[in-house]
């Protein structure tokens, strides 16, 4: 189990690595440079001298495989360098944002855990037949819904219409809700879909005749036999649809004008703030790989057959 | 272990029906009268029981047999309620001691299932739940049947449950218990579900082909322990099974069922000896346990053939143990020969290494020591298209003609495929050649453009035949290849299995765990057990005078009618 769990973080490791080479070299080659943009501007009226001892104090001039190894240095030691675009340190602006972002990703993951339980519980239980016709067909709706529409619609509906939630002014809480539902909506869909299925696939097996046969219910029959089983396909889906997670709080954060890491890529994005944007880069990785490996490390404690995988072959 | 009554005093068995002095005609455990089970597909009924009866009276073992789609399983499935959710009773009544059980809700039919009526199911590898622990499984029996019952506490479960896993003939049940099904064996997974089916002792056990997933002396000691719990208890049991064998052996009656009709019913010792349908005797006939087969006529001995597979001490190990410290030999020392034309059999039971031999014969699995010659050549020297046109020679039919043939292609293209990649025939030719293959395992041209799914069991298994005759190879190896079909496709596929082997002299590899398919088929024996050959010798000889205890074993353990006889 100990050298399972050394190789799994090893190539976690690896991942960030790569990920983090493969957004130096994509962030390098893009035309443009956050300097220029900054400080070409004719209104600050600098001369092309002052410029480039402005890139020499940035280190813009070095050659990029030092640039490399002294940002990767600085990554491992937690010096993620300074914001092109304010000057402050981008572990200053990560930390304005996260908690924001944090709260967002969290509270949308967990509905969309919700509705994906609901919808493919509820139609795997129902003995209406046209429910679970509806109920099947929700989460192809979900996928299909873009997040910015849905978003807009939101606002459009509830707040402007009905006034039933605030977008400006409101409590913490009250400004959490619409965002939450549009970043949960899509990510429900997959988790719904493939907890559906296996639902349907781990009710055709054998032991599921054996508990009725044992005088069980249905519900018995649906906790205790078939939820467990149904849930290990969903839980690596599960741990995929982080990634959809960070990228849908970018839109999500830029629709409803909250201030965390999503926005603050969006600005990144536009000011080409490249120290920044390759924080924000690994601290996705980062979270990606963990929940990933904890994912992993889950499965093993809920199937058992997964444990201790050692022994003959034959 | 005394026979104490396992279950607390409250709890309603039923009528008490077997009772020593019961009257003359006890009220059966279970009567099917006029049974009609429909499934429902889109909007249209299909009806699969057309209005059988049967019953069991207490204390009786009742065998149901039939070929795949008799409505066997169906008819046993509807006894207890377990229809597929497309599937219902469109007719007749289900008595349980007198009480039609057909109409009832779900709700009266928990209470009667798991108390009055127990499953044995078919497949033990996936009858049980892989997320939970043995203990728990048989435990839960009780825990859903508690209401009511105060007295199954915590505790007593679990005696209960330590108890039951003895009684089935588990050791170390404390041990035993904590573990998950995929730490047991077959045989004691099967042990472990008719421990579920007896927890509360119901009156009728229904066993839907219990042990048709396990290895021939499994097999015996499984029903054998059936045999004891029904002695002990009374309980009846109703025997679905294919295996004509098995149900001539422990059965006091049968019935006979095919297309969803009862065929013949009866005393088993009186239909096994004066069948009175054709179908059960042609049944009778096909089955390999219960006639007499003559064996192979040996091999011209005067006439010198060379060895078409030589293996000489093969060996393969594998690590095994905590970071492979270990090794584990799957196969020791092993070495047979098989003259061209004729057909060695190599017999045993699961994880006793055949297959590891077999894949090292066709150069799948290279050996760890010793050698392998088909057709002169040894698998290990060849690389590149040397060993490609090595495999051609030696082809190979799997056991489970469901899962070896591509859904999506088409009978032609399966048969094709074979010319094509080995550029056997000018692309033009290459249907009249499929469809002369076709012809020559006996289908007609119309499965050419069909797909495996469209096709049964035994057709499906013609056209894995025909794929590989497809690479005109000089070699056949058939594992297990007539094992997952009914006795009478079984008997047809091993026929014509010999009319092509004399047309085209081809030599056989034959895998199978099946002694009563061996001696019909095969020249020459190995017995292998535990990665060893114990013995091997014409066929003849080894099944007259077996040597070695384990074959002995082996050959006590097949299943026959000791009554019909």
């Amino acid at each position: 189990m100990n050298r399972y769990l050394a190789g799994r973080i090893g190539q976690a490791v690896l991942v960030l690595w790569a990920a983090f080479t493969l957004s130096f070299v994509l962030l390098q080659a893009l035309p443009g440079d956050a300097i220029m943009i900054k400080f070409e501007n004719p209104e600050l009226g600098l001369s092309p001298d002052q410029i480039a001892e402005l890139r020499l104090y940035y280190g813009a001039d070095q050659p990029l495989i030092l640039q490399y190894f002294q940002t990767l240095v600085g990554f491992l030691s937690g010096d993620f360098g300074y914001s092109v675009e304010t000057g402050t340190p981008v572990i200053e602006r990560i930390a304005e944002g996260l908690p924001a972002t944090a709260q967002l990703a969290t509270a949308a993951f967990l509905l969309a855990v919700v509705l994906a339980v609901t919808i493919a519980f509820v139609s795997s239980y129902t003995r209406f037949a046209w429910l679970r016709t509806v109920l099947l067909g929700v989460p192809s709706l979900f996928v299909s819904i873009p997040t910015f529409w849905l978003g807009i619609l939101l606002i459009q509906v509830f707040s402007f219409q009905l006034g039933l939630v605030p977008t400006i002014g409101g409590t913490d809480a009250q400004l959490l809700i619409l965002p939450v539902i549009t970043l949960a909506v899509p990510i429900s869909a997959p988790l719904a879909q493939v907890l559906c299925r296996s639902l349907d696939e781990v009710y055709t097996r054998p032991f599921v005749s054996v508990a009725v046969a044992k005088g069980a219910s249905r519900q018995w029959v649906l906790w205790r036999h078939v939820a467990r089983n149904a849930l290990l396909p969903t839980l690596t889906i599960a741990g995929l649809t982080i990634g959809e997670l960070i990228a849908g709080s970018v839109i999500t954060e830029t629709v409803f004008g909250r201030n965390g890491i999503g926005r603050l890529t969006e600005q990144a994005v536009t000011a080409q703030d490249i120290p920044v944007l390759q924080a924000i880069v690994i601290l996705a990785a980062f979270v990606f790989v963990t929940v990933n490996l904890l994912v992993d490390l889950l499965f093993p404690i809920l199937d058992p057959r997964l444990k201790g995988r050692v022994g003959v072959s034959a | 272990m005394p026979a104490e009554p396992i279950v607390p005093s409250g709890v309603a068995l039923g009528t008490d029906a077997a009772a020593p002095d019961a009257p003359a005609v006890p009220v059966p455990v279970l009567e099917i009268r006029d049974l009609s089970v429909s499934y429902r597909t889109g909007h249209v009924d299909t009806e699969v029981v057309h209005g059988i009866s049967l019953r069991v009276d207490p204390g009786e073992v009742v065998a149901v047999v039939g070929e795949s789609g008799s409505g066997k399983t169906t008819t046993a499935h509807a006894a207890i309620g377990l229809l597929p959710s497309n599937g219902h009773v469109s007719g007749g009544q289900i008595l349980l001691n007198g009480a039609d059980i057909s109409g009832w809700s779900d709700k009266q039919l928990e209470a009667v299932r798991g108390v009055r009526i127990g499953l044995v199911p078919q497949d033990p590898s996936s009858s049980l739940n892989p997320v939970k622990t043995i203990g728990a499984q048989i435990g839960e029996v009780l825990q859903i049947h508690r209401r009511g019952n105060r007295s199954y506490t915590r505790a007593f479960i679990r005696t209960r449950v330590l108890e039951l896993l003895a009684r089935v003939g588990i050791p170390e049940p404390e041990r035993r218990s904590a573990q998950y099904p995929h730490q047991l064996s077959g045989g004691m997974r099967q042990r472990v579900l008719i421990a579920i089916a007896i927890a509360l002792e119901p009156q009728l056990i229904i066993a839907d082909e219990p042990t048709s997933a396990l290895d021939v002396t499994v097999q015996k000691r499984v029903l054998d322990l059936l045999d004891d719990l029904r002695a002990e208890f009374g309980t009846a049991i109703l025997f679905v099974t294919h295996d004509l064998g098995v149900a001539a052996e422990r059965s006091s009656r049968m019935v006979v069922m095919r297309s969803g009709r009862v065929e013949e019913e009866g005393g088993t010792a009186d239909i096994l000896a004066t069948p009175r349908s054709d179908y059960t005797r042609r049944l009778l006939a096909d089955a390999p346990g219960l006639t007499v087969t003559e064996f192979r006529r040996p091999a011209d001995p005067s006439a010198v053939v060379p060895d078409e597979i030589v293996a000489r001490n093969l060996v393969r190990e594998y690590p095994a143990g905590k970071g492979g410290k270990t090794v584990f030999r799957a196969v020791d020392d092993v070495s047979f020969t098989v003259p061209r034309g004729t057909t060695h059999a190599i017999v045993g039971e699961s994880g006793s290494g055949k297959t590891t031999t077999v894949r090292m014969t066709l150069g799948l699995v290279q050996p760890s020591s010793g050698s392998v010659e088909v057709a002169g050549l040894d698998p290990q020297t060849l690389r590149g298209e040397a060993l490609r046109q090595f495999r051609r020679r030696i082809q190979l039919v799997y056991q489970n003609p469901f899962g070896s043939l591509d859904p999506r292609q088409t009978v032609e293209a399966i048969v094709q495929e074979p010319l094509r990649n080995f550029r056997l025939v000018d692309p033009s030719a290459r249907a009249t050649r499929a469809a002369g293959l076709i012809d020559r395992v006996a289908l007609p041209a119309s499965v050419l453009s069909r797909r495996p799914r469209e096709l049964s069991g035994g057709q499906r298994q013609r056209v894995a035949i025909a794929r590989a005759l497809a690479a005109d190879p000089e070699v056949l190896v058939l594992d297990e290849a007539v094992s997952a079909l009914d006795v009478t496709v079984q008997a047809q596929i091993l026929g014509l299995l010999d009319e092509l082997q004399r047309e085209l002299g081809l030599t056989y590899l034959f895998v199978s765990h099946d002694l009563a398919v061996v001696r019909a088929i095969s020249d020459t024996v190995s017995v292998m057990s535990l990665g060893r050959v114990v013995e091997s010798g014409p066929t003849r000889t080894l099944f007259q005078s077996p040597q070695h205890e384990y074959t002995r074993e082996l050959l006590a353990a097949v299943p026959s009618a000791h009554a019909g006889a």
